[in-house]
């Protein structure tokens, strides 16, 4: 090796330039010998730098620091107490928050439990097919598929979390093919859901919830019944799924006051969202509702299987 | 030959009714069909049959207020998928019912007890229908809730419905009431009076006797130069009087 420093210039044999490997290694080492000597004259010149400072500024900063030092230490000591008192009174407060959190959890999914398939709906709907089997007999085929279809998405939504907007609108898709064939004329849908928007998180049950409750209190007690419309769209990075039909209307059906499906749909929210979900309700014209659900705009990152799901 | 209308809102359930009918009392002459209980009504008015078979849930008058109006112009009998109201006067044979889906053997035992009825001169169920009634009432689930948990207000041109969560105060604001929120005011028609006993105690408050505020909503209490106690509200810049009658719900524990 003949790699030499000399007075910060380094001269490298020419035999290196023909051996492109020892060149490598010679360039290696170079390299570490300047590193060692650019560190050590920072060192040198830090200390330098170190001495000077000491030398100019006195004792009395020495002892300035001790006192703020010992204060810093009373005052811990003196705030110390009152601080801990804080954190404990935060971290019960937050306990009992998240306490209450999850109790209201636990209790909006019992409620969406209780509210899965309606045993009215679902006598109605099995007398039917059973006239129909007689009948029509590819029409109770027809219905039966859909009754399949809407209980087996019905039944197991007691899953937490969230499903799919394309699942949950295809359970109401089933529910709605239902009671097409049972009220005939007296009940026209349509279901406004870009595709795209299949895959969005939602929570379970909440969309079944307000066509249900469109259902019966809006259409099914109106004596020409009406329509009902499932439309979806993005608003400001925000999901707003919204349920409007032409039925009664809530100050004819009187879920004004004391509605308990809604209510139950406002606490859901309310305990899966915190403040950032909403639910609105308003008057439809000339007559009927206007529901809507807005919530944070996310994504299951497997949209296939729901994109299939819904097709 | 007895006659008979059905009142089915469901085409397939007439039809069923009907042609069940048919099998075990061929002798029965359908008159009519009504798809909601005002048509039960007006079909009895107008073919006087022997009988009228009333769905109980039917759009507009129920089967039971359409059996009231029908009293004993004929004998009444209801049909029901599932009764998860009614089943009492049913079982007891109070009242004469059909299950659907209509079958054969269970429909004519209740004809065999219908055609001895027949000869006899329909009885008053109003008690009964009363009774009915209250428990179709209760059981539509929308009253199982005391306390009111929206009201109804018209926001601009839009009448919506407000949870009475979201509702930091009401105050009486001459022939309306004040309703407001964090974000928005509403006016609606029921006086302060009438809203207390409706609201649920707990949560609301009367402080005075034009005011009542969401206990939640409370940021604190304080006086004013004359020594009146005011109530801060959370979110909102309005200071709300405390009555006399009322101090004692923010006296120092």
């Amino acid at each position: 090796m003949t790699v030499e420093g000399e007075g910060g210039a380094i001269k490298i044999s020419p035999e290196f330039t023909q051996d492109p490997e020892k060149l490598a290694l010679a360039l290696d080492k170079v390299r570490d010998q300047i590193e060692e000597i650019v560190e050590s004259q920072i060192e040198e010149q830090i200390a330098r730098e170190a001495r000077r400072y000491r030398e100019t500024t006195g004792d009395w900063l020495m002892s300035f620091v001790m006192l703020l030092i010992l204060a810093g230490i009373i005052v811990k000591v003196v705030l110390g107490g009152k601080k801990r008192a804080e954190r404990r009174a935060e971290a019960a407060t937050e306990t009992a928050a998240e306490e209450s959190l999850k109790r209201q959890l636990a209790e909006a999914q019992l409620k969406t439990m209780q509210a899965q398939v309606e045993p009215h709906f679902l006598f109605n709907t099995l007398a039917s097919v059973d006239y129909l089997i007689e009948t029509e007999p590819s029409t109770a085929s027809k219905m039966q598929k859909s009754s399949i279809q809407y209980l087996r998405a019905a039944l197991p939504q007691m899953r937490e979390g969230s499903t799919t907007l394309g699942k949950e609108v295809q359970l109401c898709r089933s529910y709605l093919e239902i009671l097409k064939f049972r009220m005939e004329d007296r009940l026209q849908y349509s279901l406004i859901v870009p595709h795209g928007l299949s895959s969005a998180q939602f929570p379970p049950m909440m969309l079944q919830s307000l066509v249900e409750n469109s259902i019966k209190h809006g259409l099914e007690p109106k004596p020409e019944g009406g329509s009902l419309t499932i439309s979806a769209d993005i608003s400001n990075g925000r999901l707003r799924v919204t349920v409007a039909d032409s039925g009664l209307g809530f100050a004819a059906a009187g879920i004004s006051g004391s509605g308990v499906g809604l209510a139950n749909v406002r606490e859901r929210l309310a305990a899966l969202y915190g403040g950032a979900a909403q639910l609105s309700i308003e008057a439809n014209s000339p007559s009927g509702t206007i529901v809507t659900i807005e919530v944070p705009y996310t994504f299951e990152a497997d949209g296939r299987s729901d994109a299939k799901a819904s097709a | 030959m007895p006659t008979a209308i059905i009142a089915d809102d469901e085409r397939l359930m007439r039809e069923q009714l009907r042609a069940r009918l048919t099998e075990v009392w061929p002798d029965l002459q359908v008159l009519a069909e009504a798809k909601n209980g005002e048509e039960a009504v007006a079909a009895v008015r107008d073919h006087r049959p022997d009988l009228a078979f009333l769905d109980i849930r039917m759009p507009g008058m129920t089967g039971i207020e359409a059996a009231r109006h029908i009293g004993d112009a004929c004998h009444v009998v209801f049909i029901t998928a599932y009764n998860e109201y009614a089943v009492d006067a049913f079982e007891h044979g109070a009242i004469d019912y059909v299950l659907k889906p209509a079958e054969a053997e269970r429909l004519a035992i209740t004809v065999a007890r219908l055609k001895q009825r027949l000869g006899s001169k329909p009885s008053d169920l109003g008690a009964l229908l009363t009774q009915l009634s209250a428990k179709l009432e209760s059981a539509g689930g929308a009253t199982q809730r005391s306390h009111l948990q929206w009201i109804q207000a018209s926001v601009g041109q839009q009448l919506r419905l407000i949870p009475t969560a979201e509702i930091l105060f009401f105050t009486s604001d001459e022939k309306y009431t004040r309703v407001q929120t964090e974000s928005f005011e509403a006016l609606i028609r029921k006086p302060i009076k009438e809203l207390i006993d409706e609201l649920d105690p707990e949560q609301f408050w009367q402080i005075h006797r034009g005011t009542i505020v969401n206990a939640k909503a409370i940021a604190g209490v304080t006086r004013d130069f004359r020594g009146r106690q005011l109530v801060l509200i959370k979110g909102h810049t309005e200071k709300l009087e405390v009555s006399r009658n009322y101090t004692h719900l923010f006296k120092q524990m």
